[in-house]
């Protein structure tokens, strides 16, 4: 058509009137509205008619405006000021807007904000627990400088051995490098009062001195004066917690009479909670005039101290050992080979508890990257969504670095109110998990979430609000290039796919060695518990029965010991009772040096032999089994010819595997007949799983008595059924007897290993939770990539392809990621392994066996997640996906 | 020579179409987008001056591009000048419009 072209004439005015540079572009746009948008649909004398117009009024407007720009406007009034655009505002700003985003998607927000929670919350929990335990300083004025003084024992190789009160009095007048030396000792006794029933209490007998060392102040009352503690006056302070749940907290307290051991005290003060200390003490009284009076060699002293001004830990181990040296000449009998040493008085509460306290707290923290991670990929996945809005943002002009910084605020958002759900929700959790803590967890009362603990939790949202947010900012910032508002759909670019891609690997390799690390605790666990102790601790109860002196029967509690068996073993359901000086899980006996026997092969180096004291019968209840010759019998008595039984161990130990039956050995000082035969060989008995079980030398009780003793019980059927029968039955010949730790054997098991159980439970609960997460993040990437696939997978079905070849095709490049994650986190796992091995029991830390079922395991949960969308993909109906544009 | 100030309600609606029309933000759709919008005709002489006077201000850029469909037409972007004015005007209106929403109403 020959109206192509426009209007010359009027084409050339308007192109004089528009002038500048410009002019040129202006006229060939509307050329080119002429050409494609009129002609097509005008007759040409129309056509014409309205490019002459248009070329008009583009004449006139820029004539209007050029004179304009000629001619100095005046300047206009400014009606507002401009509101400063600085960083603050456009903080506010972006977190209105991400409010709002969440808010338009609550699914998502949902989600994130909950996962969020669950892995800030279990941290929340677990570092309150660690903080108080690990980290915080004691309850103590300058705990830092606070020491336990120990002796050791060069022969044995023994670390921490009690001190004499030679040893103890030593310390005290001539270390210059502390300031004030206390020293305690810890016993059991009876405490009877006006409230309730007897009961057994542990006792600490202390030195001047001791709990204003520490700087406890009381929180009723007052502390021991120096007099009180020269003339051994019986004054008592309670603890916080007895004083709570014996006497009710009564304010009243002051002054009562109560009665340890039968000798009448005054409460003269209250401490506060959870400053006591030793830990365990009920009560601290001064040692007795007696007490004092009574210096013997044995060492059953603990000894606190408190660091000089300017002395280190090092100073003072030298000192010590230079006292010990003196010691060492002037006490040749008791102090030869016997050194001295400072520990910090937080690693004795702390002690072993460090390392699985830290485990706990990597599990919890690998669960965080999970959940970060996660949160991670679904704000990436958002972020194809958001393509059209950040292309805008782009065309605003605004930067990269402006984009990345509302993107982190996004991120950020959802990580502060994640962090607030999870704060309380960890708080209530902590509450939760306050139950089941085990029992010898140092410093578990003073567990408390608090502000300190809100601020770290502070400063970790915000650092897995970076986590989260990183990728995505990047990803972000990518969008708004060429395409912008005019693409299509939002194109998942290869960088995003990338980017998700590594999240899943990282995911899936994380959930590996978590989860790796839950399997060797539990395979730990299961030996632990599976191992043949050596006694038969099924339906067996044990209690302990410190007998006072003064009972009937004189000054001997042997036959009021023998009475109590027999009257128990007449019980119903009782197939059987005996004495012992310990119950089988006890490891603590005399020590056979004590004894001072001679006869005995010389083993060179002497082994460390423990000494027990059992009555007839203790053997077969207990279910130790008899090796060679006899257990001891009603024949075996006071008058008759002296006897004992020896273990496996022992005969290891001191007769290099011959049979000891028959020896015969000397105790000089025995009185009804210093020669002692061994008459039989008896199972080793193994009360500490981390020890091996030590030699054992057993006499019967009624040849040579122990103190203390301990009753064991053999049930026909659940022993916690009997426990009121045998109490009865003690009290029958006993009346009012405290009896301490009354229990199944089970239990006490139970109770040993009830640390490891309770960090494997945990553990557990993490790697659960973290594969339940990977599990989530690998679904979510597979549904991505069936999504953007979904053309293709249309193409193939169309050209016949069937079901399991689409199957095959989508799982591949799962399975690819899998695999990645999987073999990632084998090698992480294996690397990492050695860090819990000291806490692994009967399983090595790279153990094959364990860590491949782990990658079976995780590779199975990780092909259900992708199988669902795989599935999903099957199902694509071909005229729909080829359709699709 | 920039000049700050605020913008008029055609220059917004010249902003605004140059926003919303991303990389396509040349004379011709800038108008059109502007008349379907609002509903009013709009002169296409008006459009371009405002552009120019918009770009003098510094609200806003121009380029021209090489490419065989593009060539010959020139394409503008709001700049952060332009985004800012855009707030503050809203932000003037918004606070004016505070309370008399029940008043005047949405029809």
């Amino acid at each position: 058509m020959g109206s192509q072209h426009p209007p010359a004439l009027a084409r050339l005015f308007a192109r004089l009137c528009v002038g500048g540079s410009r002019g040129e572009s202006v006229l060939q746009e509307l050329d080119l509205e002429y050409r494609d948008a009129i002609c097509p649909s005008h007759a040409p004398r129309h056509a014409r008619r309205w490019y002459r117009r248009e070329a008009m009024s583009l004449a006139r407007w820029y004539v209007r405006h050029r004179l304009s720009r000629l001619i100095p406007t005046r300047p206009r009034v400014r009606i507002l000021s401009p509101r400063p655009t600085d960083m603050l505002s456009d903080l506010l700003h972006d977190s209105r807007m991400a409010l709002r985003a969440l808010r338009s998607q609550p699914v998502f927000s949902a989600v994130s904000i909950g996962t969020l929670a669950i892995g800030i919350g279990a941290t929340a929990a677990i570092f309150s627990i660690v903080d108080t335990v690990l980290l915080r300083p004691l309850p103590y004025v300058d705990s830092d400088r606070l020491v336990r003084v120990w002796t050791t024992d060069e022969e044995d190789g023994e670390r921490f051995v009690e001190a004499s009160i030679d040893d103890f009095e030593a310390f005290r007048d001539r270390s210059r490098g502390l300031d004030t030396v206390a020293a305690f000792s810890l016993v059991r006794r009876n405490l009877a009062d006006a409230r309730s029933t007897p009961t057994q209490v542990v006792v600490a007998r202390s030195s001047e001195g001791l709990l204003q060392t520490l700087g406890v102040r009381p929180a009723l009352g007052r502390l021991f004066t120096n007099q009180e503690h020269r003339d051994g006056l019986p004054v008592a302070v309670l603890s916080f917690d007895i004083w709570q749940r014996r006497y009710g907290g009564d304010t009243e307290i002051l002054g009562e009479r109560i009665e340890i051991e039968q000798e009448p005290h005054s409460v003269i003060g209250v401490l506060p909670a959870a400053q006591g200390y030793p830990r365990e003490a009920m009560l601290w009284r001064p040692f007795t005039r007696a007490e004092q009076a009574y210096r013997d060699d044995d060492r059953e002293l603990y000894v606190v101290g408190r660091l000089s001004a300017g002395t280190t830990l090092e100073g003072l181990d030298a000192e010590l050992a230079a006292i010990a040296k003196q010691l060492e000449a002037e006490l040749p009998e008791t102090n030869t080979d016997v050194g001295a040493w400072a520990q910090p008085l937080r690693a004795t509460l702390v002690g072993d508890v460090r390392a699985p306290l830290l485990l706990l707290l990597a599990a919890v923290a690998t669960v965080l990257l999970i959940v970060c991670a996660n949160v991670a990929g679904l704000l990436l996945a958002r972020g194809a969504h958001r393509a059209r809005e950040m292309a805008v943002r782009s065309a605003l002009g605004a930067g990269r670095g402006r984009i990345a910084r509302q993107a982190i605020t996004e991120s950020s958002t959802l990580a502060l109110l994640g962090g607030a759900a999870g704060v309380l929700g960890g708080g209530w959790a902590l509450g939760l998990l306050e139950r089941f803590l085990p029992a010898d967890l140092p410093r578990q009362s003073e567990i408390v979430l608090d502000g300190r603990i809100v601020l770290v939790m502070l400063g970790v949202t915000l650092l897995a609000a970076l986590t989260c947010g990183l990728l995505p900012a990047l990803q972000a910032t990518r969008i708004g290039r060429p395409g912008g508002l005019a693409a299509g759909r939002g194109t998942e670019s290869a960088a995003r796919r990338r980017a998700q891609s590594v999240l899943v690997v990282g995911e899936v390799a994380l959930a590996v060695v978590l989860t790796a690390a839950a399997g060797l605790l539990v395979t730990s666990f299961a030996r632990m518990v599976a191992v043949d102790r050596g006694f038969q601790p099924e339906r067996l109860l044990a209690v302990g029965l410190d007998l006072p002196t003064q009972h009937d029967g004189g000054d001997d509690p042997v036959p009021v010991y023998e009475r109590i068996a027999a009257r128990v073993a007449r019980i119903p359901g009782v197939e059987s009772a005996a004495i012992g000086l310990t119950h089988p899980l006890e490891p603590r006996g005399l020590n056979l040096r004590v004894l001072q026997p001679q006869g005995l092969p010389d083993a060179g180096e002497v082994p460390q032999t423990v000494v027990r004291m059992v009555g007839p019968g203790y053997f077969r209840t207990s279910g130790i089994p008899l090796l060679e010759g006899r257990t001891f019998s009603d024949a075996d008595r006071q008058e008759t010819a002296g006897v004992a039984v020896v273990n496996d161990a022992f005969v290891r130990a001191w007769f290099d595997g011959a049979s000891p039956v028959g020896q015969t050995f000397e105790l000089p000082w025995r009185e009804t007949g210093s020669t002692i035969q061994i008459v039989g060989v008896v199972g080793d008995v193994t009360t500490d799983l981390g020890r091996d079980p030590l030699p054992a030398l057993y006499f019967s009780h009624r040849q040579i008595a122990g103190f203390g003793m301990r009753l064991v019980v053999r049930c026909a059927g659940d022993p916690n059924d009997l426990l009121p029968a045998v109490r009865e039955a003690i009290w029958d010949v006993a009346p009012g007897a405290p009896l301490q730790d009354l229990a199944p054997m089970q239990q006490m098991l139970a109770a040993q290993v009830a640390a490891p159980r309770f960090g494997m439970q945990l553990v557990a609960g993490f790697a659960a939770i973290a594969l339940s997460l990977a599990c989530i993040g690998t679904y979510g990437l597979m549904s991505f990539s069936v999504a953007r696939r979904t053309q293709e997978i249309g193409i193939r079905q169309a050209l016949g392809a069937r079901t399991g070849r689409i199957l095959r095709m989508v799982l591949r490049e799962s399975l690819a990621l899998t695999a990645a994650g999987i073999l990632l986190g084998v090698v992480a796992a294996s690397a990492l392994g050695r860090v819990i091995g000291g806490m692994l029991f009967g399983v090595a830390p790279n153990d094959p066996v364990v860590l491949g079922l782990v990658a079976l395991a995780v590779a199975g949960v990780a092909l259900l997640a992708a199988l669902i969308p795989a599935r999903r993909a099957t199902r694509v109906d071909p005229v729909v996906a080829l359709g699709q544009n | 020579m920039a000049r700050k100030g605020p913008v008029g309600e055609f220059e917004q609606l010249i902003l605004l179409a140059v926003l919303r029309l991303g990389d396509d933000a040349y004379g011709v759709p800038i108008r059109r987008e502007i008349e379907e919008r609002t509903g009013r005709q709009v002169a296409r002489g008006a459009v371009y001056t405002t552009l120019d006077r918009l770009e003098d201000k510094g609200l806003l850029g121009s380029r021209t591009d090489e490419a065989p469909d593009r060539a010959g037409k020139r394409f503008y972007r709001v700049e952060a000048p332009g985004v800012d004015a855009l707030r503050e005007a809203a932000a003037a209106v918004r606070s004016l419009w505070a309370g008399l929403e029940s008043v005047l109403g949405e029809r």
